[in-house]
């Protein structure tokens, strides 16, 4: 199975970034987990997510050419910073969805889908992970709460993915 | 599972753009103007840091560009350096060119097909359902699957010469970290059709075509739309080639009267000046010798097309020809014929694209040079949407102590304000109420400058549209977003 996971957003502007760390906590993970087998060892659980390993990706945003990234996935998880909503995290299904665009600059996830199931006559079984920020200002690091926010974020994706 | 469209909560860090529109008691407009509603200073993101970093902070500035921001923060680094007279290396230089003609491939690319296409293909006035990039791919899906794959053809010529997709670190002070090794360049030379250089050049030709047949069936939209005189700026190579890396500052009046010629960019604070106005966040540059009122100018390809003499390579100079011969050689100040001009440069960056894979200069070992150090620099290039200025000084202890970044969609400020008023006197004139194939106009006559509000307002995020229309006495009297 072929689990795609695309952390949305910019480290740049503090929370917004929470799309990226937790797509960073999961490479970190997954490094260590490669590191580990090389050795004999047992593969550590704190940032073991799912059985297989998961495709990763950091985005500023979406586009179109994600369509053509996410073409041959069984899943795909769009992770990004929320500015309202529930904390720590919420995961939500998505269906694929056209939109109307006033510019080049982004497409949402359901467009993405939407693409991909125009384009490639698939979309991908696909679920969005927001993560509630509050610190959307320049500067780098997350704000304690959304830090928080990212280590709940991290458990809700790794019961998701090991029920899926 | 049973699907469920979920919309909320995702957020992004929003720029925001507002149109507004005065109308007196006869419901004649009297006054529009295009806002930028954020304005954040990314500047003193970059203060306090060691120049080094810069190339690669400021490609936090945009998602979609942030090659440029990286190459211009790079061009006034390695002055910082102490670049001198002989420049930078064959294989520096090569391979920066190679990565910013890979970005603009690949933004020229997005834009036409996903912005520009459905606008032309449908008209304002289609169902706004069908006029998006999925309406491309029913009614003309060979179009949207070249779209893709021309943008993800640019991205990897990034990769391999940024070293990553995102936060690429390709580019330093006084050079480059890698060249280009035989089996990148030949992936791009010889990969299995279509994803080779010379399919991708085949496409875009097809595109210019595309455009030119559309054109002869629509003159009047295309021609009369949102067209206006005004100066035109951009770099220029010294023989007043296009060149989008690297070059002099020329400047072009409506009649194509030069206003400004053989200017070095680190003199550009004595030919440009930047207006604050009350209203809007954004400033107003112009050029210095012409005064605020009459030296606003345009950037982007539309200007790029009208600064310079010729395009040296041969696919597109012949579609130079053609574009040029359209206006009797006159500069073009036609806003949708920007389409037509970023077709052609796409196309250019095609052939250069190619023309660079072919030089062994790329597989060179001498990536960096050095110099005395200096404590101010100034870096240009040509970003898609057009020129783009980066600024920096230098404290004793190597860190950022001024930064000052215009970026295109701030040097088309004004040209966006006269697009707006265009569309107001002419679309919205007497009218009380705006409906949606207003709304549509106006969006295409911001489109054609593809404006990047993240950019502008220093913020990443999508970038929602609103038209607010007021009576006489300042009442609201509609308004619409998108």
């Amino acid at each position: 199975m072929k689990t795609v996971v695309l952390g949305i957003g910019n480290p740049g502007r503090r929370d917004d970034g929470l799309g990226w760390a937790l797509v960073n906590e999961i490479n970190r993970g997954q490094a260590r987990n490669s590191l580990d087998n090389k050795k004999g060892g047992q593969a550590p659980i704190s940032r073991e997510i799912g059985a297989c390993p998961l495709f990763i990706e950091w985005k500023y945003q979406l586009n179109i050419e994600d369509a053509h990234a996410i073409k041959d996935a069984d899943l795909v998880v769009f992770a990004d910073a929320a500015r309202e909503g529930e904390a720590p995290a919420t995961l939500a299904e998505l269906a694929p969805a056209a939109e109307i665009s006033f510019s080049t600059h982004a497409l949402s996830p359901a467009a993405v889908l939407a693409l991909a199931e125009e384009l490639y006559g698939r979309a991908p079984q696909a679920f969005l992970l927001a993560i509630r920020g509050y610190d959307f200002d320049l500067g780098e690091g997350l704000s304690p709460q959304a830090a928080a926010n990212l280590e709940a974020a991290l458990a809700l994706l790794a019961d998701f993915l090991a029920s899926f | 599972m049973a699907r469920k469209i979920t919309i909320e909560p995702i957020t992004r860090v929003e720029g925001h753009g507002k149109v507004t529109v005065h109308l007196d008691d006869a419901h004649k407009v009297t006054q529009s103007r295009f806002h930028i509603v954020e304005f954040r200073g990314f500047e003193r993101f970059v203060q306090g840091r060691p120049y080094w970093e810069a190339p690669v902070l400021v490609e936090r500035l945009c998602g979609i560009c942030p090659v440029s921001h990286h190459l211009a923060a790079a061009k006034a680094t390695d002055v910082i350096v102490g670049l001198g007279e002989e420049g930078l290396s064959p294989t520096a230089e090569k391979m920066r060119r190679l990565m910013h003609y890979g970005q603009m491939f690949q933004s020229h690319a997005l834009h036409f097909f996903h912005l520009a296409s459905p606008d032309l293909l449908f008209g304002a006035d289609a169902d706004p359902a069908i006029r998006n990039v999925i309406g491309v791919i029913l009614h003309h899906r060979d179009l949207a699957v070249r779209a893709v794959l021309l943008r993800k053809f640019g991205q990897e010529v990034i990769l391999a010469t940024a070293g990553k997709k995102i936060h690429g670190t390709g580019a330093i002070p006084g050079g480059i970290n890698k060249n280009l090794s035989p089996e990148e360049r030949d992936s791009f030379l010889k990969g299995p059709a279509p994803f080779n250089i010379e399919t991708m050049i085949q496409w875009t030709a097809e595109a210019v075509e595309f455009f030119k047949g559309f054109h002869k069936k629509n003159k009047g939209l295309i021609d009369g739309f949102a067209a206006f005189p005004s100066n035109h700026l951009s770099l220029v190579r010294k023989d007043g080639a296009l060149d989008f890396y690297h070059g002099i500052l020329r400047a072009v009046d409506a009649k194509g009267k030069k206003v400004l010629d053989d200017v070095d960019y680190q003199a550009y604070l004595d030919h440009i000046g930047e207006e604050v106005r009350p209203w809007s966040y954004m400033k107003f540059p112009y050029l210095r010798r012409l005064g605020k009122v009459d030296g606003w100018y345009r950037v982007g390809p539309l200007a790029r097309l009208n600064t310079c003499d010729f395009i040296p390579t041969p696919l597109a100079q012949k579609e130079f020809e053609i574009y040029k011969a359209y206006t009797k050689g006159r500069p073009n100040n036609m806003s949708l014929h920007t389409h037509w001009a970023r077709l052609i440069e796409l196309l250019h960056s095609g052939e250069v694209i190619r023309d660079l894979l072919l030089d062994p200069d790329l597989q060179g070992s001498e990536l960096v040079r050095k110099g005395k150090k200096r404590r101010e620099g100034i870096g240009l290039v040509e970003a898609p949407r057009g020129t783009l200025f980066h600024h920096y000084q230098v404290d004793e202890n190597d860190q950022v102590s001024m930064a000052n970044l215009i970026v295109s969609t701030t040097n088309n400020n004004e040209p966006m304000n006269r697009a707006v008023d265009w569309v107001a006197r002419n679309v919205l004139d007497g009218k009380a109420e705006i409906t949606e194939g207003m709304l549509n106009r106006v969006e295409i006559a911001i489109r054609a400058y593809d404006p990047c509000l993240s950019c502008a307002t220093h913020a990443v995020g999508q970038m929602p549209l609103e038209v607010e229309l007021y009576d006489a006495a300042g009442a609201l009297l509609d308004r619409r977003a998108r």
